[in-house]
């Protein structure tokens, strides 16, 4: 159910995608580094704050460079997430024409920012894999599981997708919740520290997070050289896309109603 | 659905929901039953019909009334609350300036958007690509984002798009009004060419004329309701003639007057009639603009004649004055005429009948959009215009056509003032 609707329109997808991703930057002077800049100023941002003033260590016997190297593996993930988080609930809002003036297949929308958010995730992994390189010499041949890791997260970036820009054509200030939601998530994400040091009860709590599983397989695999847990990720893929197949139901529960409320 | 008929509307009501805050709103779009905090409103009411393949149907009505959710209804946007819409054949629709174009795409990128949304695959759009240029000749501009464009290119290039795309149904709702001159009649062009192979036509404007002209069907909707579908310049009448309220018949028989009386002087078509019968005192009670064939007039020539009757009760001391002012489309008074200032004499009339007033008017005047505004007063001694007590609100609008450019008109201006001219010259000396 989740792949029919973007069966269909193959050819829209592609050229949406194409657009979103070379219109993004048209008309600024720094084009794509913007994409590159981002995260590498969050990063030195995160890792100054927290690794040399608050001199936080990954692991007892860690330096300030492992630190930096983890805390980067987990926001690639966390920046994927939270750009949906924030764009999704303005999918269809600053899309009126879409919805009352044309016959526009609605649901592929969030593919195309889901397809999206993912390329910059990519650049991301690819700038986490120079700076790799240059610390430590060849990554780890495990690294080549990541499109696995992808594969099983992406339903989760449309399942925000759906939820979010149906949710947000109704209720319009969602987007003040999600990006409080996003901050918080931020730090309620083993991001800047191991899941192993966090308090019993806050670690299962941690679990629960959709971000956790993912990022701890991401780190399994860039930085430890070790295979990701298949069956966890199959699982995470199964509940991921029934969860996506629920926001689509909701999308579509609400698909009718937009039209009116715009 | 018979072959002939492409698109059929049975029945179909749109009814908006108006909340009272955001709450109401969410609970109500997962559970429709929740009524609290919720108001409604019909947009249309029980609309039926059927479109012949080739018909053109032009749709007017009031602001408001309903035509363009029609159109969307029909084109599969809105979703109808009760009734059904099937149509047959790829549509084409030109809702709104712009519609369907995301402003932040080039001209480019939104006629593969568009052609693609229409169904068509890319490499179809782009054998297609240079026809749509050429016909919208908008130039470089092609390759900048839409939101730059100005509201005429817009117009063009999205009637370039659906009409290269050779749409089985083409639906147009007053968006064409935006292009100049020679891209309007170039557009017109291409629709006739299109309705020749087979296309059909339905058309939002609020220009009779164009109704009259190019549609051989006209539906007139009041209030959501499909009041009249049938030959063009009927629905037009009927629509100049009813959207003013009618005649409230028991109201007319409660009054103090004889009725036989009434029902023989009014006539049948008006431009404006009173809702509710007037009172001891006296009023206005129909107004109807004639042309020179004695119909209801819509349009007329520069300098042609027009009769405006007036039908009045008189107040109970038998006198009233009645006036008439018209006005330009920018609400401007041009003209205001009388009793008063014609020196008419009112002293012969009776209290509690009706009375008509018939005025003869040539209009000189340019070329464009007149309403009429019709008022009665009391006249007040010893002289004077008097004390206004009824006034019918604007009616019409008239046109007064102008074709500038292929005719010689008799007059350039706002005005033709009564003119002679003599020409002289002298003998030349050798």
């Amino acid at each position: 159910m989740v792949f029919k609707a973007v069966l269909d329109h193959r050819q829209l997808l592609m050229e949406l995608v194409k657009r979103e991703f070379s219109g993004q930057y048209r008309g600024s002077f720094g084009g794509i580094l913007w994409s590159l800049v981002e995260p590498l100023l969050m990063l030195t941002i995160y890792v100054a704050a927290f690794g040399f003033i608050m001199q936080a260590r990954w692991s007892q016997t860690g330096d300030a460079k492992e630190y930096a190297f983890m805390v980067f593996t987990g926001l690639i993930i966390f920046q994927a997430f939270s750009e949906c988080l924030n764009k999704a609930p303005k999918l269809i809002v600053s899309n009126p024409n879409f919805v009352k003036k044309v016959l526009f297949p609605l649901e592929i929308l969030p593919w195309v920012m889901s397809i999206a958010t993912l390329a910059h995730l990519l650049i991301s992994v690819t700038l986490w894999l120079a700076g790799y390189i240059l610390m430590f010499g060849t990554p780890h041949v495990t690294v080549l599981y990541f499109p696995i890791v992808l594969i099983a997260f992406f339903p989760m970036l449309l399942a925000v997708g759906w939820l979010l820009a149906a949710v947000g054509v109704v209720v319009r200030d969602i987007d003040q919740a999600t990006g409080m939601l996003g901050r918080a998530l931020l730090f309620m994400t083993p991001i800047f520290y191991s899941l192993d040091r966090a308090p019993a009860l806050i670690k299962k709590a941690l679990l629960v997070n959709p971000l956790t599983f993912i990022i701890e397989q991401f780190r399994l695999i860039l930085f430890f050289g070790q295979p990701p847990n298949f069956v966890g990720l199959l699982i995470y893929f199964g509940i991921a896309l029934a969860v996506s197949s629920g926001a689509l139901l909701i999308f579509r529960r609400l698909r009718s109603v937009f039209a009116d409320n715009l | 659905m018979s072959d002939d008929i492409v698109i059929s509307v049975r029945d179909v009501s749109k009814r908006y929901f108006v909340f009272e805050n955001q709450l109401a709103r969410l609970r109500h779009a997962f559970l429709p039953a929740s009524t609290s905090g919720v108001s409604e409103t019909w947009a249309l009411r029980n609309v039926s019909f059927d479109v012949k393949k080739g018909e053109a149907v032009g749709i007017i009505g009031r602001n408001g009334s309903g035509k363009s959710t029609l159109l969307e209804i029909i084109t599969g946007t809105l979703k109808p609350t009760a009734g059904a819409v099937s149509s047959s054949g790829r549509i084409a629709a030109l809702l709104q300036l712009g519609s369907g174009f995301n402003p932040e795409y080039t001209g480019r990128e939104n006629v593969f958007l568009n052609g693609l949304l229409m169904g068509l695959t890319r490499a179809e759009i782009e054998s297609r690509f240079d026809e749509i240029a050429t016909f919208a000749d908008i130039g470089e501009v092609l390759d900048r984002p839409v939101k730059t464009y100005s509201s005429g290119m817009l117009i063009r290039l999205a009637f370039s798009v659906q009409v290269a795309l050779y749409p089985d149904i083409l639906i147009v709702d007053e968006a064409l009004s935006v292009g100049d001159y020679f891209f309007r009649q170039k557009c017109f062009g291409r629709i006739n060419k299109l309705r020749e192979s087979g296309m059909t036509l339905l058309f939002v404007t609020h220009e009779m004329k164009k109704i009259t002209t190019i549609c051989n069907r006209a539906l007139y909707l009041h209030k959501g309701v499909l009041r009249h579908d049938g030959n063009p310049n009927s629905v037009v009448r009927s629509y100049l003639g009813f959207d003013a309220g009618t005649v409230d018949k028991q109201g007319l028989e409660a009054s103090h007057m004889e009725p036989e009386h009434i029902l023989t002087t009014l006539p049948d078509a008006t431009h404006w009639r009173r809702d509710n019968l007037m009172h001891q005192t006296g009023g206005l009670l129909a107004v109807s603009i004639l042309d020179v064939e004695g119909d209801l007039a819509t349009t007329v020539r520069i300098n042609e004649s027009v009769r405006v009757r007036v039908y009045f009760v008189p107040d109970p001391q038998g006198q009233a004055h009645v006036y008439l002012q018209l006005k330009n489309e920018f609400d401007k008074i041009i003209f205001t005429t009388g009793t008063y200032f014609l020196d008419i004499d009112i002293i012969e009339l009776q209290p509690k009948r009706v009375a008509l007033l018939e005025f003869e008017l040539k209009m000189s005047l340019g070329g464009g959009g007149y309403s009429f505004l019709v008022m009665m007063a009391h006249p007040v001694p010893p002289n004077g215009i008097g004390e206004i007590v009824d006034s019918t609100g604007s009616i019409g609008p008239l046109t007064v056509m102008g074709n500038y450019q292929y005719e010689c008109a008799p007059f350039l201006g706002p005005f033709g003032l009564p003119v002679r001219a003599h020409l002289k010259q002298t003998k030349s000396e050798d």
